[in-house]
């Protein structure tokens, strides 16, 4: 699976949870870039995604992504 | 994205209480003040499902909802403060679904999406067939760790709720009945009476309305996972016409700071003896832990509350409970109003003064900075500190050492917290003047890390340091200065 599709899935899981067709997750986007994308809503992005792609996040990394690249480096990782 | 306003509200205390009967969700995070405010929300808030069957309601009183609804999805992202006003917002409306949101305070608190069309065939219950009654009290269960709600069902009564519905909702009961909408007002007690309960937070619901109700007359819920990750707690719900799911947070409870008895173990008995120490904001959390700390070493203490004067009083119980010849004074004070009219009668000779007074910290808020926020910050981090010692300072026969609790989010706070690490930056830079004057107050100011605290037990969860651990430190280089003495 390449990033861009790993970009769509976190753009489509993201619309989703937001109710927001308008959202188009980067590389560079970072959460506090989209609006209402709070710490709640972050917890049911993460668990979304990795009920989609079938992997599992630590703790420790999830707080420490600083933009959405950095969480399908993270993504890409487990699925190699 | 362009929304236009359908409808306002501002839930009053009166509907607090009117839904929670409804419902019979009486959690205190939306029925007592005291006890709200040691939890994430800070105050008493409302029923997320409160404003969502107001909105429903609204949104088929206007006239949009024609051809019935089929579904609803919802999500909460904040909290709605009891007497703030929310708005009712229309986002987008197409054949298929209505978008609306509820916005408060210039926040989104809740999206909802709603399903136009007529309910779809039911396919049988999802509960377990053995799934207990459930009978609620006003008390609601108290589960601490998620792996305690593995394996919970149960089902309710929808009749009573079914019957006080039409009187408040008459326009969304018009819609999908009487049983559905109690039915939707149950899903707030599954979450904040039964599961997770008591320490609960309602994060979204999705649910279909079904043509013919396997379960005509009861509602009923499955815990269908957990993640201790995050301490997330889902549920399947059927029952009433309506079946799908629902997600929840288990938020930690009111932090528990060191007991006396266990803080008497690391401070010897007379290590602060001749001293006596102010605690502004001494009820709870690190200015509790700083009272126990200095009379644990023979130190008198007062200490102030601006509302938790029972937990005031539970302190110095705890305090003269260990140590009976302890002086542990308990008296109110707002950082917020004048020192000398609320210390004037104070008979202690104050040595040190502790300033924790704090409105909440951690805030909902939209944009980068609320000055409204950073205002209410420097009132009582900076002209409150300043009041009180100024006071102190004049009246005392002694001079006062001060502590000035600072954080590293001085140096590093994260985006969402500006206002707060800048009227904390402000009070530095004041305490700092106030040691280059000739007063007869000395400031010793400690940046101190996220401690464990109600302030920080936030879900998700954040890394925390051990306040004693920390504190005892500071609180022994703050007492071993004593100038002028």
């Amino acid at each position: 699976m390449g990033d861009q599709e790993i970009l769509d899935v976190l753009t489509r899981v993201l619309r989703d949870l937001l109710m927001d067709d308008s959202i188009l997750l980067k590389m560079d986007t970072r959460r506090e870039d989209v609006p209402n994308w709070d710490s709640l809503i972050y917890i049911n992005f993460i668990v979304a995604v990795e009920i989609e792609l079938g992997v599992k996040f630590k703790v420790a990394d999830v707080e420490s992504f600083a933009n959405v690249g950095e969480i399908v480096t993270g993504i890409r990782a487990m699925l190699q | 994205m362009s929304s236009a306003t359908l409808a306002s509200k501002t839930f009053d205390s009166d509907d607090q209480v009117f839904f929670a009967r409804l419902s019979g969700d009486f959690n205190p995070m939306h029925m007592d003040p005291l006890a709200a405010r040691r939890t994430q929300a800070g105050a008493v808030v409302v029923h997320g499902i409160h404003a969502v069957l107001w909105s429903i309601d609204r949104l088929v009183e206007s006239g949009m909802v024609e051809g019935g609804i089929s579904g609803l999805k919802v999500q909460f992202a904040k909290f709605i403060p009891v007497g703030e006003t929310v708005h009712l917002k229309l986002v987008r409306r197409d054949e298929k679904s209505i978008r609306a949101e509820l916005v408060s305070g210039g926040l989104r608190t809740t999206t909802l999406n709603l399903s136009l069309g007529t309910p779809k065939k039911a396919d049988g219950s999802a509960l377990p067939q053995d799934a207990p009654r459930i009978r609620l009290t006003d008390r609601p269960a108290v589960f601490v760790g998620l792996e305690e709600t593995l394996g919970l069902s149960g089902w309710m009564d929808i009749a009573g709720p079914a019957r006080s519905v039409e009187s408040r909702f008459p326009h969304a009961v018009a819609a999908i009945g009487s049983e559905r909408i109690a039915a939707i007002a149950l899903l707030s007690s599954f979450v904040g009476m039964i599961c997770p309960g008591l320490h609960s937070i309602f994060a979204a619901f999705e649910i279909d309305l079904l043509e013919t109700p396997h379960d005509q007359d009861r509602l009923g819920f499955s815990v269908s996972g957990a993640d201790e990750r995050f301490r997330m707690v889902r549920m399947t719900v059927s029952g009433a016409g309506v079946s799908g799911s629902v997600q929840a947070f288990l938020r930690w409870p009111p932090v528990v700071q060191a007991s006396m008895s266990e803080v008497s173990k690391r401070v010897a008995p007379t290590e602060f003896v001749g001293s006596t120490a102010l605690i502004i904001g001494g009820s709870r959390g690190l200015g509790a832990l700083t009272a126990k700390v200095i009379a644990a070493g023979g130190g008198k203490v007062v200490v102030t509350y601006a509302t938790g004067r029972k937990e005031a009083i539970q302190l110095s119980e705890e305090i003269h409970g260990q140590i009976p010849r302890a002086v542990c004074d308990v008296i109110p004070y707002d950082a917020r109003q004048d020192a000398a009219g609320q210390l004037k009668t104070l008979v202690a000779d104050v040595s040190h003064l502790y300033y924790f007074a704090t409105p909440p910290i951690a805030r909902q808020k939209e944009g980068l900075f609320t000055s409204s926020l950073f205002d209410e910050f420097v009132q009582v981090y900076v002209k409150g500190f300043y009041d009180c010692c100024r006071f102190l300072g004049e009246r005392g026969s002694r001079a006062l050492t001060a502590f000035y609790p600072s954080s590293v989010f001085v140096e590093s706070g994260p985006l969402a917290m500006a206002e707060y690490s800048m009227a904390k930056m402000a009070g530095e830079i004041l305490c700092n003047n106030m040691n280059r004057s000739a007063n007869r107050v000395h400031v010793i100011v400690g940046r101190l890390p996220r401690l464990k605290t109600d302030q920080t037990a936030t879900v998700p969860p954040v890394n925390t340091g051990e306040p004693l651990a920390v504190m005892l430190p500071e609180i022994r280089r703050v007492q071993a200065s004593r100038p002028g003495s």
